[in-house]
C-alpha cells in the first residue's frame, strides 16, 4: 500500500512538472507569432515589470561590482599568497 | 546588338554603405573595459572605475534622451555580462592554471572564505585544482559551455544584435539548469563545503546572485524584439 501511495505521488508530481512546463512554453511565444489578443494581455503590466526587474538587476550589479573589487584584496589581506 | 555581359557602368557600382559606429552607445567602450577587468576578479579594483564611468555616461545619455539602447537593457546586459565573466574567469583559472601562484592563491582563498571544496585537498585530484568531483563536473560545464556563451550573448545583447537576444534566452535557460544542479550539489555537500568555510552565509550569497535567469528571462520574453535588429 505504501508503494502505491509513493507511485501515485510520483505520477502526480510528474504531471505537475509537465503541466508547469506546458504553461511556461505556451506563454513564451515569440511576439510576431502570438495572437493579437495574447499580446495585448501580456503587455498590460510590462512597463511595471521592466521597472522592477531593472531595479533588481541594478542592485545585483552593484553587489557584483563590490564583490569583484573586494574579493582578491580581502584574500591577500586575510590569507596572503599561497 | 545587345551585349549581355557588358562591364558595369558607374551607376551600377554598389554604393559604399555608411560607416556604422563601432558600438551602439559611445560609452560602451568604458562599459566593456570595466566589465572585463572586474570579471577577472584579480584586477577587480581597477575595473570598477571604468565600469562606473560607463554606467554614469550611459545614464546621462538616457536622461538627455540621446540613447539608442533602453536603460533596462543596459542594466540587465551589464549584470549578465559581469556575472558570466566572474564565473568564467575564476573557474577557468582553476581548470587551466591551478598550479600557478596566482590561481592557487585566489581559488583557495575563495574556498577558505566561502566554499571548502575550493580549498580541501586542492590540487590532489586527477585533473588538478578542485578535488570535489561534483564541483569539477559543473566547472567544465560552466567553463566550456554556459559562461562563455553567457558573456558573448550579453555583449551581443548590449550591441542590440538579433542573435544576442536569442542567445541570451538560450544561455538563461542553460544557466537555470546549472543553478538547479549546483544548488543541489552545494546543499548535499554542505558539511564539507559551506560548513568548513569562514562565512556560513555562503550558500545564501551564492543563491542571491546566481538567480539571474529568474530576473532576466521575464525581461527577455516581454521586451520589444524589433529593437534588436543589428
Amino acid at each position: 500500500m505504501q508503494d502505491v501511495l509513493l507511485l501515485v505521488g510520483m505520477i502526480v508530481a510528474d504531471i505537475a512538472i509537465l503541466a508547469a512546463w506546458w504553461f511556461l512554453g505556451s506563454r513564451l511565444v515569440p511576439a510576431e507569432q502570438a495572437p493579437a489578443s495574447a499580446n495585448a494581455e501580456t503587455e498590460k503590466g510590462v512597463p511595471r515589470l521592466h521597472k522592477i526587474l531593472t531595479y533588481t538587476c541594478f542592485f545585483l550589479l552593484a553587489g557584483l561590482i563590490i564583490e569583484c573589487v573586494a574579493m582578491f584584496p580581502a584574500i591577500l589581506v586575510r590569507f596572503g599568497w599561497s | 546588338m545587345v551585349v549581355k555581359d557588358s562591364f558595369p557602368t558607374a551607376q551600377a557600382q554598389p554604393v559604399e554603405p555608411a560607416t556604422k559606429s563601432r558600438w551602439v552607445e559611445p560609452a560602451d567602450g568604458w562599459l566593456a573595459a570595466g566589465v572585463f577587468l572586474c570579471g577577472t576578479m584579480l584586477l577587480g579594483p581597477f575595473g570598477a572605475i571604468p565600469l562606473i564611468i560607463g554606467l554614469v555616461k550611459l545614464r546621462r545619455s538616457v536622461t538627455a534622451g540621446t540613447n539608442v539602447r533602453p536603460w533596462a537593457a543596459t542594466v540587465i546586459g551589464a549584470f549578465c555580462m559581469i556575472d558570466g565573466m566572474i564565473n568564467f574567469m575564476p573557474w577557468s583559472l582553476d581548470t587551466f592554471a591551478h598550479n600557478t601562484v596566482l590561481g592557487e592563491t585566489f581559488i583557495t582563498g575563495y574556498g577558505r572564505f566561502f566554499d571548502g571544496a575550493f580549498f580541501i585537498d586542492y590540487n590532489q585530484g586527477a585533473l588538478g585544482g578542485v578535488e570535489n568531483h561534483t564541483e569539477k563536473m559543473w566547472q567544465f560545464l560552466a567553463v566550456f559551455i554556459v559562461m562563455p556563451m553567457r558573456v558573448v550573448s550579453a555583449w551581443a545583447f548590449l550591441q542590440m544584435k538579433t542573435w544576442g537576444l536569442h542567445f541570451m534566452k538560450v544561455s538563461s535557460w542553460l544557466y537555470l539548469m546549472l543553478w538547479t544542479g549546483y544548488t543541489m550539489a552545494l546543499s548535499l555537500d554542505f558539511p564539507e563545503r559551506m560548513a568548513t568555510s569562514e562565512f556560513g552565509i555562503g550558500w545564501w550569497l551564492f543563491n542571491l546572485f546566481y538567480l539571474s535567469p529568474m530576473f532576466v528571462l521575464p525581461y527577455l520574453y516581454t521586451v520589444d524584439k524589433r529593437q534588436w535588429n543589428r
